[in-house]
Order: C-alpha cells, then sequence, then structure tokens
C-alpha cells in the first residue's frame, strides 16, 4: 500500500487519452494490462455513457463511459472478470481472458432484483437483500405537481397509505406504513435523508398545517426507499417500528457537465364536487316544506300560538320562511360562496441544476423556485431550495463529500376543522347560504349577523382576510462524510449531520374580526422554534469472497444523535394598525415565554451476511440504543432482526427451466422499537405560573413513570418474489408485526392524582399481505408498455388494554377496546327513516342485565345509546395502485391509479348539513336532502323535515358511509423533442409534458375520498386538490 | 497514508469516547422544575401557589363547580336547549361521560400536590423566626387545601351527611403520595368528614402566629382555614361547632376584614381584595381561567355579550321574584336587562347577572370567590338558631347585619332559618352554593316553574335525601374508566 502511494504521486501523463481515466491513476502506472471497448444498450443499440465497469471482485479498478460509451481501463493482470453495469440495465459479467477489447451489450434490467437499492447504512443489490422494502425512483415523481414529495407516494408502494390533513399546500399527510402500530407514542415514519435522521413531522403551530419534509425539491431525490419489517428498518431501533423513509438526494456524475433546467406551471382546482349544496329554489322549498310539517303537526305551537297567532297556517309559513331564508334584499350584494372563497390556483415551479464532475470530483448543485397559490384566496405556499451535493476522492483511500440542502419556505394558511367561520371550507359548506348577502351597497364588505343563535360569527370574506396564519421555514441540511479503504474489503465511513431547522409561526387576528375585538383590538402572536438536529455516525464495513463461494460482511458502528429545540412565543393585543403588523406595532402583552428541550440518542449497530453461491443469503443485525426520554435503568434497548433469502434460480436444477427468470424466497424475523413522543416523562417535574400580582405558583400536573421503556415491535416477514416468461415479475409479502409493551395512557385510580398515565402495558397487532405484480407487456425498441399492480390488505386489532374490558373513547366515534381494530367506530347506530311516519329512528342500544343491547327503534338521538358498530371500521379490506407506462419512441405517458375499498369514511360535516330541518335553521343545506321523506310509504334513509326534532345530525351511524374509490393519482405525459432538431440547436434534450394529480374519481361518496385522515375521520377540512400542470424540460 | 488513517481513527475514537459520556443522555428541559430541586421555603411558599392556580382552572373553580352548585337547583337555568348545561341542568349524567366528570381527578391531583409537598417539608431548613413562621403557613395551607378538596368530592360525589348521618360511601381518602395504579377503597362520609375536620384543625395550629393571621385574599390564612372549618360543620349540622368557629372569627379583635359597605357593595364585585374577600383564587391576564382566553368559563357563560356561549346561564324568574320583593335592594345593581335588538330578533328582553364584570372591567379577568366575610355571618346566624342551645339574640344580629347592608332602611327581623336560606340566596346567586344548601339540608329542589326541561318531568321535582327512581343522579357517579382502575371504590347505588 505504501509502495502504492508513492507511485501515485509520480507524474504519469503519457497513457492517458481521456480526462476521465484520471481515476485509476493510482494503479494505472503499474497495471500490467490494459483494456479498452465500448458499452452498448441491448434495446436500443446507443452507447451508455457514464457505465461502470469494475474488476469483479477489486472494486479498486473501476471506470465510467465516456459520451460515446467507450471506456478504458487498467488493470493489474489479463486475469478475471470485467463487470459492466448502468441504472436500468442487467450488469454484464464478462472474462479477460487476457483480451485488451471487450465490448459490452447491457439488456435492459426490467426485472429489477439486481438492482442497487439504499438500504439502512449501506447500498445492497435486491436480489441478495432479505428484507422487505419498496424502492421508488425519481422518474416516478418528478413531474408529479405537489408540494413534497410525501404526496406523490399514494398508490405507489405496497402497504403506505396517506391521510389528508388538508389540501392546503404545504400541510401535513399522514403516512402509514402497514397500519398503525402505537396508540400514543406516534404512528409517523423515520425519515432518514442521505444517511441522516432528519426532523420530520407537522411542525405546525399557527394553523397553517406544515410539514417538516416541504423543505425538500422532489427533483433533488434520487429515489426513495420505503423500508418496512424488521430486517430492513430494525437497525434504525428504537425508531423504526413505523417504518422507515430512506431519500436519496440526487448525486453528480463525472463526465460531460450537464445542465438542466425546467418549467412548470399548473392550475389547481378542488378534485371533486365536495358536499353539493341544495339550489336556491330547493332551499326556499326545503324550508317551506319544514314549517308546512310544523304547523300541521303543533298548530298551538305555531300559526294557532294564542301568544301569536297568524290569520292563516299559509301566512305562518311564509313568515318563518322568510325569517329563516329572507329574500334577497335590493342593494346588497350576493355572491356564490363558493366562488368567493376559493380560486383556480395557479402553481409555478422553476429548477435549475448543473451536475458533472471527473473522476476525482463529481457534483450535483440544484436550485429551485416553487410558487404555489392556494385554492383558498390568499393562502399560499412558496419555497427556494436548493441542493449541491459534492464528492471527492482525495486519495485512493480516501473519498470524502458532503451533502447541503438549503430551503426557506413561506406559507399562508387558515385554521381547519370546526373553528367558526375561520376555515373558510366550512364557511362555505355549512352555513353561508344563496341568501346572506356579501357586500353592501357600497361594495364593503356586510358583517350583519348571520346567525342570530351564533352572533360571534360575521362575514367569512372578513374573516378571511383578517385572519393571519403564516408559517416561515429556512432549513440547512448539511451531511459532510469520510470514507477510508483501509484495506481491500475493509471501509470505514464516517457521517455527520447537521439539520437546522426554523421556524416563525405569526398567529392573530386583526382589530376588524371578531375574535381579535374579543381579545381587544386586534390579537398577533408570534412564535419562533429552532429544531436542531447533529447526527454523528461511524460504521465500519468489511466485505470478503473466500472460495469463490462464500462472502461474508460485517458491520460495526456507533451513532450519537442529539436533538435540540428552542422555543418561544409572544403574544400582544392592541395593534397600532391594521396593515403593518409587527410585535412593535403591537401595544399589551398577553403572554410570552421560551424554553429549550433535548433529547438525545446514543446507539451502537451492527450487521453480519453470510452469502453462499448468490444462492443462499443470511443476515443479522443488532442495534443497542440508549435514550434520554427514559430513566437511566430502563434507558438502553436492544434490536436485532435475523433474516435469510434462498433463491432458488440459482440452484443448479433450476437451470434448465427457460420460462423461469427468476424464483426466490425470503423470511426475517425482528424487533424494532417506538420512543414515548414526550420526552421527559421519567421523573416529576413542577409547571410554573403566574399567581395573583408578582407571584407565581408551582405544581405537578404530569405523571412520572420511571418504568417507562421502549414499545417493541416484533415483526415477521415471508415473502415470494418470482419472475417469468422474462416479463411478468411478482412479489408478495406476508407479515405480521405485534406490538407489545404499548405505550398507553392507561387508566390509573385518581388518587395517584392522575386519572391515566404513560405506559408499556397495551398490545397490538397488524397482520397482511402485500403483492406487487408488474408485466411488461410490449417492450421493443420503439415501444415499452408496462403495467402493475400492488394490493395490500392490512388488518388491525387491539390485543390487549390496561384493564380487562377497558374501552376508551377516542376522537368521539372511536373506541379501543381489546379484540378491536384501532379504527372502530362507536356511536349512536342509526335504523333509518319510518316508512309510515318519516321520524328518524335510533336504536335504543342500552345494556340489559344480561349484557345483550335494547334494540328498541328510539326517535332522539338523546335516547339512543353508542355502541360499537361491528364491523365498521375505517381500515380498508384492501388498498394499493395500479401503475402503467407507455412509450412509443419519443412520447410517454404514465399513469398511476390509487384504491381503496371496505372502509368507512365519518362525515362529520353531516352534522350541520343534514340537519333534517331540525336545528340550524339559518344553514346550508346538503342536496342529499332531496331525498327526504315525504309521504308513508317512503323508504329512504333521510328523514321528514321537521323543525324542533331532535334529529338525525347527532353522531350515529348515519354519518357512516362507505368510502370505496379508485382515483387517477397522477398522471403524465411527456415528448422528448428529436434530437435531430435538438441536437442543431446544440441542446442535449428537450422534453416538455403535462401532468396531472388527483386527476379524476369514482366514487360513490359525495365528498372526495381522500378528505378524510388516516383514520377514515373527514373534520371538515380543506379537501385535496386536482392540479393540472404543464411544463419544459431542457438539458444542455 | 496509513497516517492519515490513524488520525482519522483516532479522531473518531476519540468522538466515540466523547459521545458516550455518560451525561450525553441526561437532559432537563428550560420550562419546568425537577422535583428534586426544591430546596428553600420560597420553593414551598410557590407550591403552595400552584394549589390555588390549578383550584381556579376551567376544570375546577374556573367553571363546574359553578354550574353544578347553580344549575342543578332552582335559580339558575340554561338559556338555551343544548349543550353541558342543559345536561348538568337535567341531571344528565352517566358513568360512561358527562359535562364536567374529570372534577373527580382534578381534585385528587391538587390533593397530590398537597401530599407530595408534605414529602419535601421535613427536608427544607427554617432558621429565624420568620422563617419558621413561613414554614408553618405553608404547611397549615397545605392541610387546609387537602381538606377543601376532599370536602368538595365529598359534597359532589356522595350523598349529605345529614342523610344518613354519614353511613353512606365518601371520599377515597387521599392521605399520602399514592403511587400510579395503586388502588383504595372510599371511607364513609363521616370518616371523610372526620379526616377533613382534623386537617382543618391540625391546619389551624400551624396557621396560629401572627404571619398568618395578614389578610392574604390569594391563599388560605388563618381566618380562611377557620372559615372553612365552619363551613364543614355546617354542612355535617354540627351547628355547635359551626357557630363556635364562625362567632370567633366575627367577634375576634384580630380579623382584619370587614363587610363590604352598602356603597361599596356593586362596585365591589368588580375589584379585587374587596374588604370582605377572605379568598378568592387569583386570575391575571397572564394565567386565564382557561386556555381560550376565559371564554369558555363559568364568568363567560353568565355574562352577557357576543358569543356562542355567552349569556348562556341566567337566573330563574323564581330567584328574580324573591329579588323584587324589596326592589331597593343595593343587589339589583347586579342585574342588567337586555333589549331586543332589531337585527337579531329572536332573542326576546331578558335579564341577565352581571354580577362579575371583572376587575379592570375586563370579565376575563373574575377571580373565583371562594369565601367572604358575608357567609361567616350568615353560617353563624344560620347556626345560631339550630346550635343546642340556640341563640336567637345572635342570629338576629347576624342575619340582620347582611339585610340591612343590602337596603338601609329595612327594619331588623328575627331570623329563621327561611330567611337566613333567602338570604344565602340572594346574596350568594352565581357564587356556586345553592345546590349544597338544599342538599346537605335535605330541603325539596322545586323546579316546576321552569319550561325548559322538556320531555320529562323527572328532575322538575328534586328531593335530594329521597333517592328514588332515577333521582339517585342527585349525586355524580364515579366513572366507569375509574371503577375499572380502582375497583376497591364502590359506585353509587343507582349507577
Amino acid at each position: 500500500m505504501i509502495f502504492n502511494l508513492i507511485i501515485r504521486l509520480k507524474p504519469m501523463r503519457k497513457k492517458i487519452k481521456l480526462f476521465i481515466l484520471l481515476l485509476l491513476v493510482g494503479s494505472s502506472s503499474y497495471a500490467q494490462h490494459q483494456v479498452t471497448g465500448k458499452v452498448t444498450a441491448g434495446d436500443t443499440n446507443e452507447p451508455v455513457p457514464y457505465a461502470s465497469v469494475v474488476l469483479k471482485g477489486e472494486t479498486r479498478y473501476t471506470t465510467t463511459t465516456d459520451d460515446n460509451g467507450n471506456y478504458s481501463i487498467s488493470l493489474p493482470s489479463g486475469e478475471g472478470i470485467l463487470v459492466a453495469s448502468f441504472v436500468g440495465y442487467q450488469s454484464l459479467d464478462v472474462a479477460i481472458n487476457n483480451r485488451s477489447i471487450i465490448d459490452f451489450t447491457l439488456e435492459p434490467d426490467a426485472t429489477t432484483l439486481d438492482e442497487a437499492m439504499v438500504v439502512a447504512y449501506g447500498v445492497v443489490s435486491k436480489g441478495s437483500y432479505s428484507g422487505s422494502a419498496s424502492v421508488i425512483k425519481a422518474d416516478k415523481i418528478q413531474d408529479v405537481p405537489v408540494v413534497s414529495f410525501e404526496q406523490a407516494l399514494s398508490g405507489s408502494a405496497p402497504g403506505v397509505t396517506l391521510g389528508s390533513t388538508s389540501g392546503l399546500p404545504g400541510s401535513f399527510p399522514e403516512i402509514r406504513i402497514r397500519g398503525v402500530g402505537s396508540m400514543n407514542a406516534g404512528n409517523d415514519p423515520l425519515y432518514v435523508i442521505d444517511g441522516i435522521p432528519a426532523t420530520s413531522g407537522d411542525l405546525s403551530t399557527a394553523n397553517t398545517g406544515t410539514s417538516a419534509m416541504n423543505f425538500l425539491n422532489p427533483s433533488d431525490i434520487e429515489s426513495i426507499t420505503i423500508l418496512k419489517d424488521a430486517a430492513a428498518a430494525s437497525l434504525y431501533g428504537s425508531r423504526a417500528a413505523n417504518g422507515v423513509v430512506l431519500i436519496t438526494t440526487k448525486k453528480g456524475r463525472s463526465g460531460k457537465t450537464q445542465f438542466r433546467f425546467k418549467a412548470e406551471i399548473g392550475f389547481s382546482d378542488f378534485a371533486f364536487n365536495n358536499h353539493p349544496l341544495a339550489t336556491d329554489a330547493e332551499h326556499e322549498m326545503l324550508h317551506r316544506e319544514a314549517w308546512t310539517n310544523f304547523s300541521t303537526e303543533y298548530p298551538a305551537d305555531s300559526w294557532q300560538d294564542p301568544d301569536d297567532p297568524y290569520p292563516s297556517q299559509e301566512a305562518y309559513v311564509n313568515a318563518m320562511v322568510e325569517k329563516y331564508y329572507p329574500s334577497k334584499k335590493a342593494g346588497l350584494g350576493y355572491v356564490d360562496w363558493r366562488k368567493k372563497l376559493f380560486q383556480t390556483a395557479v402553481t409555478q415551479n422553476y429548477e435549475l441544476s448543473i451536475s458533472g464532475g471527473n473522476e476525482k470530483t463529481r457534483f450535483f448543485l440544484s436550485g429551485g423556485y416553487n410558487k404555489n397559490e392556494a385554492v383558498t384566496v390568499g393562502r399560499y405556499f412558496d419555497r427556494f431550495s436548493g441542493t449541491f451535493n459534492l464528492e471527492h476522492k482525495a486519495t485512493k483511500y480516501i473519498t470524502m463529500g458532503a451533502g447541503v440542502q438549503f430551503s426557506n419556505t413561506d406559507q399562508a394558511g387558515h385554521q381547519e376543522g370546526t373553528v367558526a367561520y375561520d376555515n373558510p371550507w366550512w364557511a362555505a359548506l355549512s352555513f353561508l347560504t344563496y341568501r346572506w348577502p356579501a357586500y353592501n351597497a357600497d361594495g364593503t364588505y356586510w358583517t350583519g349577523v348571520y346567525d342570530p343563535n351564533n352572533s360571534s360569527y360575521r362575514s367569512p370574506l372578513l374573516n378571511n382576510d383578517t385572519q393571519i396564519t403564516t408559517s416561515a421555514q429556512t432549513r440547512v441540511l448539511i451531511k459532510p462524510w469520510v470514507e477510508m479503504n483501509i484495506i481491500d474489503g475493509l471501509k470505514a465511513k464516517s457521517t455527520f449531520g447537521y439539520d437546522g431547522l426554523y421556524l416563525r409561526d405569526r398567529f392573530g387576528w386583526l382589530p376588524e374580526h371578531a375574535n381579535g375585538q374579543a381579545y381587544g383590538d386586534g390579537f398577533y402572536t408570534v412564535k419562533h422554534h429552532e429544531y436542531l438536529k447533529l447526527v454523528s455516525s461511524t460504521t465500519l464495513n468489511y466485505n470478503k469472497t473466500f472460495a469463490n463461494d462464500h462472502t461474508f460482511g460485517a458491520m460495526v458502528g456507533w451513532e450519537a444523535e442529539k436533538q435540540h429545540n428552542y422555543h418561544d412565543y409572544l403574544g400582544k393585543v392592541d395593534m397600532a394598525s391594521i396593515k403593518y403588523i409587527s410585535l412593535t406595532l403591537t401595544g399589551n402583552v398577553l403572554d410570552l415565554y421560551d424554553y429549550e428541550d433535548e433529547s438525545t440518542m446514543l446507539s451502537f449497530l451492527s450487521s453480519l451476511n453470510y452469502s453462499y453461491k448468490s444462492k443462499y443469503f443470511l443476515t443479522a443485525t443488532y442495534r443497542r440504543d440508549g435514550s434520554s426520554r427514559l430513566a437511566p435503568d430502563h434507558r438502553w434497548g436492544d434490536f436485532w432482526s435475523v433474516s435469510g433469502s434462498w433463491r432458488i434460480i440459482n440452484e443448479s436444477f433450476m437451470q434448465n427451466i427457460s420460462w423461469l427468470n427468476d424464483l426466490r424466497v425470503r423470511a426475517s424475523y425482528g424487533v424494532s422499537g417506538t420512543l414515548p413522543t414526550n420526552w421527559y416523562y421519567y421523573k416529576p417535574y413542577y409547571r410554573f405560573e403566574t399567581y395573583g400580582q408578582g407571584d407565581g405558583g408551582l405544581y405537578i400536573n404530569e405523571p412520572a413513570n420511571e418504568e417507562l421503556t421502549w414499545e417493541k415491535n416484533h415483526s415477521m416477514n415471508i415473502a415470494l418474489e418470482t419472475r417469468v416468461l422474462d416479463r411478468v415479475s411478482l412479489s408478495a409479502d406476508f407479515y405480521i408485526k405485534k406490538t407489545k409493551d404499548l405505550l398507553m395512557n392507561a387508566t390509573t385510580a385518581s388518587i395517584s392524582g392522575y386519572s391515566t398515565y404513560l405506559r408499556n402495558v397495551g398490545e397490538m397487532q397488524n397482520k397482511g399481505v402485500e403483492l406487487d405484480i408488474n408485466v411488461d407487456i410490449i417492450k421493443n425498441k420503439d415501444i415499452t408498455w408496462t403495467a402493475g399492480v400492488n394490493w395490500t390488505y392490512n388488518k388491525n386489532e387491539i390485543t390487549k388494554m390496561s384493564f380487562e374490558g377497558e374501552q376508551i373513547i377516542s376522537s368521539s366515534v372511536f373506541l379501543f377496546k381489546e379484540g378491536y381494530s384501532y379504527n372502530q367506530y362507536y356511536s349512536r347506530e342509526y335504523a333509518g327513516v319510518d316508512p309510515q311516519t318519516g321520524k328518524v329512528q335510533f336504536y335504543k342500544n342500552s345494556k340489559n342485565a344480561d349484557g345483550t343491547y335494547d334494540k328498541t327503534i328510539v326517535n332522539s338521538a338523546s335516547s339512543a345509546s353508542s355502541i360499537i358498530l361491528e364491523g365498521k371500521t375505517g381500515d380498508p379490506k384492501g388498498y394499493g395502485g395500479i401503475t402503467t407506462s407507455f412509450r412509443y419512441k419519443n412520447l410517454s405517458v404514465g399513469l398511476v391509479f390509487n384504491y381503496m375499498y371496505g372502509h368507512y369514511v365519518f362525515d362529520q360535516a353531516q352534522d350541520q348539513l343534514q340537519q333534517d330541518g331540525g336545528y340550524y335553521y339559518y344553514r346550508a343545506i346538503s342536496k342529499e336532502q332531496l331525498r327526504r321523506w315525504q309521504k308513508p310509504g317512503d323508504i329512504t334513509d333521510v328523514p321528514r323535515r321537521m323543525p324542533g326534532d331532535e334529529a338525525g345530525y347527532y353522531n350515529s351511524s348515519r354519518m357512516l358511509q362507505k368510502g370505496d374509490f379508485i382515483r387517477l393519482k397522477n398522471m403524465t405525459i411527456s415528448y422528448n423533442l428529436p434530437k435531430a432538431w435538438t441536437n442543431k440547436a446544440g441542446i442535449d434534450n428537450v422534453r416538455v409534458y403535462a401532468a396531472g394529480n388527483n386527476v379524476f374519481a369514482l366514487t360513490g361518496l359525495y365528498f372526495d375520498p381522500e378528505l378524510s385522515n388516516a383514520r377514515g375521520f373527514s373534520n371538515r377540512q380543506t379537501p385535496p386538490t386536482r392540479t393540472i400542470s404543464f411544463g419544459i424540460e431542457v438539458s444542455l | 497514508m496509513k497516517k492519515y488513517s490513524i488520525k482519522l481513527l483516532a479522531l473518531l475514537t476519540s468522538a466515540i469516547l466523547l459521545g458516550s459520556c455518560s451525561d450525553f443522555l441526561d437532559t432537563d428541559p428550560t420550562n419546568r422544575v425537577p422535583s428534586n430541586e426544591i430546596q428553600t421555603i420560597r420553593d414551598l411558599e410557590k407550591i403552595v401557589n400552584g394549589f390555588y392556580l390549578q383550584m381556579k382552572w376551567n376544570d375546577y373553580y374556573g367553571t363546574p363547580i359553578m354550574v353544578l352548585g347553580e344549575t342543578r337547583a332552582d335559580d339558575f337555568k340554561p338559556r338555551r336547549s343544548t349543550g353541558g348545561f342543559q345536561q348538568i341542568h337535567r341531571y344528565d349524567f352517566t358513568t360512561t361521560n358527562y359535562s364536567y366528570g374529570g372534577i373527580w381527578d382534578k381534585a385528587y391531583n391538587v390533593i397530590m400536590n398537597t401530599n407530595f409537598l408534605l414529602t419535601l417539608w421535613d427536608g427544607i431548613p427554617a432558621n429565624t423566626q420568620d422563617e419558621i413562621d413561613r414554614k408553618n403557613n405553608v404547611k397549615g395551607q397545605l392541610y387546609t387545601v387537602r381538606a377543601f378538596c376532599h370536602f368538595d368530592i365529598v359534597r359532589l360525589y356522595c350523598y349529605p351527611y345529614l342523610k344518613d348521618n354519614g353511613a353512606s360511601l365518601g371520599a377515597v381518602i387521599g392521605d399520602k403520595v399514592f403511587g400510579l395504579g395503586e388502588q383504595k377503597a372510599r371511607a364513609t362520609v363521616k370518616e371523610t368528614y372526620d379526616f377533613v375536620i382534623g386537617d382543618l384543625t391540625e391546619a389551624l395550629t400551624y396557621l396560629s402566629s401572627d404571619y398568618s393571621k395578614e389578610p392574604s385574599p390569594g391563599n388560605f390564612n388563618y381566618w380562611g382555614a377557620k372559615g372553612l372549618l365552619a363551613r364543614v360543620y355546617l354542612y355535617k349540622g354540627d351547628y355547635d361547632n359551626a357557630f363556635k368557629h364562625a362567632d370567633e372569627i366575627l367577634t375576634d379583635p384580630d380579623n382584619p376584614y370587614r363587610l363590604n359597605t352598602n356603597l361599596e357593595y356593586v362596585a365591589a364585585w368588580g375589584q379585587q381584595d374587596a374588604p370582605e374577600t377572605m379568598l378568592e383564587l387569583k386570575v391575571t391576564i397572564m394565567s386565564n381561567l382557561d386556555d381560550n382566553g376565559g371564554v369558555d368559563s363559568w364568568y363567560y357563560v353568565v355574562w352577557h355579550g357576543p358569543g356562542f356561549a355567552a349569556g348562556n346561564l341566567v337566573p330563574t324568574k323564581k330567584w328574580f321574584d324573591l329579588l323584587d320583593q324589596d326592589p331597593d335592594d343595593v343587589r339589583h345593581g347586579l342585574i342588567e336587562t337586555r333589549y331586543p335588538d332589531p337585527e337579531e330578533t329572536p332573542f326576546t328582553p331578558f335579564k341577565w347577572l352581571a354580577k362579575f364584570p371583572g376587575y379592570d372591567k375586563d370579565f376575563k379577568k373574575n377571580n373565583p370567590m371562594i369565601m367572604r366575610l358575608t357567609e361567616i355571618y350568615l353560617i353563624a346566624a344560620e347556626a345560631a338558631l339550630k346550635k343546642s342551645t340556640p341563640d336567637q339574640a345572635k342570629a338576629n344580629q347576624y342575619l340582620n347585619a347582611i339585610r340591612l347592608r343590602a337596603n338601609p332602611a329595612l327594619t331588623n327581623v328575627t331570623a329563621t332559618e327561611d330567611l337566613v336560606l333567602d338570604e344565602r340566596r340572594k346574596e350568594f346567586i352565581g357564587e356556586g352554593h345553592r345546590y349544597f344548601d338544599l342538599a346537605r339540608l335535605g330541603k325539596t329542589i322545586d323546579r316546576t316553574y321552569d319550561n325548559s326541561l322538556p320531555g320529562t318531568n323527572a328532575y322538575k321535582i328534586v328531593d335530594p335525601w329521597n333517592v328514588s327512581g332515577t333521582q339517585h343522579k342527585v349525586i355524580l357517579p364515579i366513572s366507569n374508566a375509574q371503577r375499572l382502575a380502582n375497583p376497591l371504590a364502590d359506585q353509587n347505588p343507582g349507577y
């Protein structure tokens, strides 16, 4: 080695024809054998630039092809095997046999089984990997018009679901991998970017909905690997139980410097006609019917009321209709509220990337600007982002590099859910009717009272203009690393990560807003959060093949991680101006605080691989984590996995089966974990607040559990992978995930000071099957057509609660109980409408002495008890995606459908929209009300309209709908202009494309099937949008 | 090359060693104090303040005690037909879920805080007399608060003492720090009263210094503890002792309080630390009654203004009729009338209780009133009538002091139980006393005037001692969750 080092310092230019050959200077002058040749693609007969050519087993001897597919390599001898490989093609081994010219023709690698994939702490070939993981390549997400890559994952990998929290750009999607494994410890996966566990989650503290992953431009991603079973994920130990999303950013390639510019414009609108409302005429008719029903049934309480009689029933009905649905008044402006509060939003996206390098140094540099209007008027999401990845081979032994991501996002949202009129979607959906004015004669907002029962609800236009909900995020991710080849086969790699996330959230109400007035003369708060994460990890890797057949690999390493957060908050009231908003221009302090907190972890990790003749593969991993979140005695936890696979196709007895291209089985078992989300739970703390004037009080209001430890996820996976007829690939996984020591807020006797405390007591199980089938329907030089289907079935069950028979109501309509799903619905049981009377019916469902339920029909919600709605859960019976891509010469089309069926969604919006004339008389009316009962004999599930009825709008199974849907999630059509044209202009490639997201959906629902969250609950949040975009990409 | 490698390896190794320092994994946040860092009397005093802090919130005295004390009785009712207040008004309590069911847990959380402080108390040094007085004051307060919370449990969840002389199920006695998951059976009502009285008697010995006899309107002092003891004896029906303690307060020359005068009366409700205030829970703008800036609190609900919950609870006609018997009563100053607004046609003119404008004219700054000297007068008056040797003169003296304060033009009357109770109704409206007054005496709650109770007449007439049929709901149930976690604690009969 020292000898080589000296040689390396000698100048040696004579043999070099191509600049890129500098790569192997170290050994070239001492080489005894020179090989040149050309690499071409078997499907197109075009040369393959940037293909790598390596001497097998001696990775020091490596080169890449130039623009014309030519390579030249100096080898220590004329013996051995040369391997040529390129992404998307099968690598090809050729024995050298002392030849000096070797050409390679690479065949497209549709099997992808030997593709390199990024996994925990390394890269492996897919064929030798015995864990369960899905890879999503850049081309699947590059054109999808979404702000963050998460939204592009729907349908693209088995076992992955997304729940919507809002249709506003930048909001946080709930990703679930193989179901829900935790009750009180979070169910979000771990995100690892280029080896660094990154800050993730919903960071919003200003009601904007802010996903931490917003910072990353999807175009900067090379690939995403989703680690699903213990074998794949348990090297991430105590954070791996919900799966791991590994993100690899783009790296430079040596050769000609490439410039790529992309510009895109898109248009967004609601993806679905959500909750259609009755028309103006229908509104009036439905009101009239309600008051006619009422005055017919209760004349003494209506038109014949002795205190307030009317000349006739008709006069009474007219008066009531006019009262609750007043005719439009001259001089006032009326609008279509949905058009007034929402718009077709324009999104723009511009990207420039430059990549290139030589054999010593490679780089990738990109910058992007993404500007999104939201569908809600006045709301937006903007992002400046950049990535810089650099890799430098300092010596033959040392390679180093750094990845840097920088981004600045600026976002304005609004409140979601039931927060009165500050959620424009809810306002437009539920309370605004055609006959409430928007403007006064002079064009100013009409700010009268819409609904006298709720006199604080004023103009939603004004409310929309006068709420402050913005969030700005600056993020810097710096990841330097160094890798040493100590001796052949032994490598050390050290990675350091700094993840700095700075959030500036602003929330408040201007003085014109009713809430601003309630607080004073305007209310304004500013929150700063700094999420600083430092990660350092070092691994030592050894790989060696003995006697040609036995390959061993071993890895040991350690990792330290520190998450240090700083938060401050200042709230003031009484604004100086309604236009210039700052704390300086706001008067009295309402509240302020700052604090820091910290969570640290120390880990030791190791893995061991053995394979024999590429037939048998065995892997074991072990990680030991120590976390600051647990008491010293319970702080250290062990996480491990064992896995194996058998590549049957490589057995000699399989060699003659020509139709079978691949066959292998794999199995794994292991334990990963989840930490409590609460950082300080093991010792008691006093909280502090002011008490009286100039004094304060200390109090303990959180239990401390010294026994708290990891939630442990025991996961088993068995899988089969095959490829037949060189066209059809199939992989099938069966898994059982058992969560033990489930962290749950277990009930305790109040005498301890608390009613619940976090405790490792419960158990939960997810069982499932994943299927992934891909077919190459046509593959020839001009046309390729592939199609794929993936399908997942997951069954969730809570298998142990803290006490026998314990039930915990969750989010008002779910129930946690042993033997039931985490997403089991619990509510009143709707019994439809009495065909004779039109009255709403519920089952009483009070418990009889013998334990059965009283199934008597009652006509009021308050007489009916909630019960477990057997068989109705938010869990689908199946979900997945259907993908297809088609290429004809320069034109390609890609479609991704996602689907889900067998689950129920709970439509919370119904309690306002389907009042059956009962209570919120001033509100909008759903089109569904047209199906109401009208006369004896009518069979319907919508009761008669009757004011004062204890109507069906209380939470009940009436609000549960079958959620089945299939949706064209993503669609891209792209066309590469003919090379003949572009080359004349000196341009490598020009690609024009059109893309769509949420293009259309088929469903029985009358609202967006993906409006609901990951549990199936839909809570009046802004619905998902459809975006159609057009772009051009120019490569130089 | 090798040198590089060695250097790098050395660097990495040192990083490992650095990283594995044991304290790398020990972290504390900066927004709370570890309980093992409590070291001074000053710290103890902050913890005592913490008791009151927790009690003022929206899950205890900020709202539920007031709603449970008023809307279950006959002087207050909800103005709308839905919501949690209506639930309470209709006695709609179940073992799974009801409004304000969390008060059981809350009271025990405060009790746990008192017991936890007791474990720290011995270890804190006190050297000077001043320090000894302050340290004793801490212990006196913690006993008082512990008694106070147990007393709330027994009056909410247990039958009144006089119903069966305390034989029925009482509180789970929180006399020490209990571990998470530990279980304990309920004592009887009598045992609970004995425990409460024991704590208060103990408290008075620790509060006997001059330091503890200073007025401290945000904390229990000697007078507050003694007043509470008088109240507990009154509920227990031990009128001799009730009278003794109330009378001692009123006749003690060191007593720093006096009644608000007729002229001060109305304005005093918009002030802090009025002359007669013995204990009010301190609310500041920095720490409101609840997370919603006060708008979920009792005071918002009673106050009339824009907003969904505002003005949701109003006094009944029955109560207004009582007050209207004397048009010159100063307490008419606490009533406001609202006339219809042409824009808001469904509103009919109605009268509402404007007793709690908040100090600084901000309804969000209402200090929940726990005890004031007027109550001591009325306890003394009632107990004087009922004690084993009735003292009509004292009864007359104390009752008339309150009556004539309300209207100096009145003439003295001879005190009777009914007159004292009516005076309590007029005086304590909105302060959460009425239901407990009726319950402790077993008096029928007559709400036949009220047409806001649709559907059922079950709770139009409530006899808190005769709990036949569905009337077991006169006391609150132990939640199902608690029954699972603490099967030793029996459920109240009927639930």
